[in-house]
């Protein structure tokens, strides 16, 4: 009996396969990769693991002023600001490029992010992760000169400061990502005995799309080793894309000044829930300078 | 139970021998709109087809998300969200039949007119191309230029961007199929 009805199954099931010629012709569904889980290469502080498409630069202008808590007598600490000017540079699909310089320390910095992974969607087994190297060194012109004021002896490479970050994101939905982002600061040589050359931290990063043109973004970082005798917190920013164009604008409230992950991991020692809080933005300006495609053209 | 198997296996060997679909990936797709102020052009290398030699029926499939656009992952981005809505409706298709009464199977060149479904963006419109297919010792090269309206397929075009987005795109394909 069993083997019967198992025949009588596969039949069926045979004559449903036949029942339409076209059958013959159907696709399986294809894996669909999510290239941009974000909405720029930059969260608020960290890196996203939005990868640059091949031939784009990209200009940022970003500022961070003072805290907001400083009173009317410095306007609320718009009176200062710290700027970092930047360029990125999308080289092929998985590599980026960018360098910077920021007026806090008078940093020069230096980067690459590397794509290792592309998360897909589909019906098919998945990558449920977007999984993004990044590296930098950076290197601070102040330091460096004080340094000298010490010691004769002191050389470039004392000042240099490397980060290694794995970024790994998940698109929830088109409208929500997560980010992940442990990562190491190395500095060569370090300010106070006692000091960890290398801190380790854990960052989290979201976005929740709004609207086509308005993100609301959250960035935080844990930092596990803090140098125990000075007063360091985890930087932490919460703010807003809007998209126009070519242009992003960002505006975001912050704790953090520095710019690069140097500063904001292992600098900051402004307490958010005390309201150190800075208002920062970053204008980001896109321009397309070896266009993929030919044929396109601009009027 | 083995001798059901058998029958189950031979008729199914049987039937797949009848049929002669060619089949092919990675084919060009290249989109050109011309508007007053701007003119957009993409490509893609991802075009999916199978065609029945015996029935001259055929199905294309092209994924949306595959395509490349002459200013970058901006312009793709507004593509993909904002007039394909790709999470919803990730492929664009074309379902018909080769309406000539031609033999498939013999080497040649050959103009066809095809008359299908197209279908984007989850709306259906039927639509009739002229098409060239290339017989050659087994494979076949299938090659196509035909229009498209993005209000046939329920695309609006923001007035803001009404000069840049040209509302007729042409499409220009390519595909090598085999046996």
């Amino acid at each position: 009996m069993k083997p019967l009805i198992f025949f009588l199954l596969l039949a069926c099931l045979s004559s449903i396969g036949r029942a339409q010629v076209t059958d013959d012709l159907n696709f399986e569904e294809e894996n669909i990769p999510i290239r941009n889980a974000f909405n720029s290469s930059y969260i608020i502080n960290s890196q996203s693991t939005n990868i640059l498409s091949p031939g784009r630069l990209n200009m940022l202008i970003s500022h961070r002023f003072g805290t907001l808590n400083q009173g009317p007598f410095h306007f609320f600490g718009l009176d200062y600001g710290a700027m970092r000017l930047g360029f990125e540079y999308g080289i092929n699909q998985r590599l980026t490029v960018g360098l910077g310089r920021s007026s806090v320390g008078k940093n020069f910095d230096t980067f690459f992010k590397y794509r290792l992974l592309t998360q897909t969607r589909g019906s098919n087994p998945q990558m449920p992760f977007s999984v993004v190297w990044f590296s930098s060194a950076a290197f601070s012109s102040v330091e460096l000169r004080n340094r000298n004021l010490l010691d004769e002896g002191s050389r470039f490479s004392d000042c240099l400061v490397y980060t290694h970050q794995v970024l790994i994101s998940h698109q929830f939905s088109s409208k929500f990502s997560l980010q992940l982002t442990p990562s190491l600061v190395h500095r060569n040589i370090v300010k106070f005995s006692g000091e960890n050359n290398d801190v380790f931290s854990l960052g989290l990063g979201g976005r929740w799309k709004v609207s086509r043109r308005m993100h609301l973004l959250a960035d935080y970082a844990y930092v596990f080793n803090h140098h125990s005798e000075q007063k360091l917190t985890n930087p932490l920013a919460i703010g807003i894309d809007i998209v126009a164009g070519g242009h992003v604008f960002q505006l975001h409230l912050n704790n953090a000044l520095g710019m690069i992950e140097k500063e904001f991991l292992t600098t900051t020692d402004d307490d958010f829930l005390k309201g150190d809080i800075r208002i920062g933005f970053t204008i980001l300006r896109s321009f397309m300078l070896a266009p993929e495609v030919k044929g396109g053209k601009i009027y | 139970m083995k001798k059901y198997v058998l029958v189950f296996l031979i008729t199914t060997l049987y039937l797949q021998g009848y049929s002669q679909v060619y089949s092919g990936k990675n084919g060009s797709v290249n989109l050109l709109g011309k508007a007053p102020k701007e003119t957009i052009t993409a490509k893609s290398k991802a075009l999916m087809g199978k065609l029945d030699a015996a029935s001259r029926e055929f199905n294309f499939r092209q994924n949306l998300s595959q395509f490349a656009f002459s200013q970058g992952d901006m312009q793709k981005k507004d593509a993909e969200e904002m007039y394909w809505q790709t999470d919803k409706y990730p492929y664009a298709d074309f379902q018909g039949k080769i309406i000539n009464s031609i033999d498939l199977s013999k080497n040649g060149t050959y103009d066809v007119t095809a008359i299908g479904s197209f279908r984007m963006h989850g709306v259906v419109k039927e639509l009739k191309i002229p098409a060239q297919v290339q017989v050659k010792d087994g494979t076949m090269e299938v090659s196509s230029t035909f229009n498209i309206f993005l209000s046939d397929f329920d695309i609006e075009i923001p007035r803001l961007v009404a000069l840049k987005v040209a509302e007729e795109f042409q499409a220009s394909i390519s595909l090598t199929l085999t046996r």
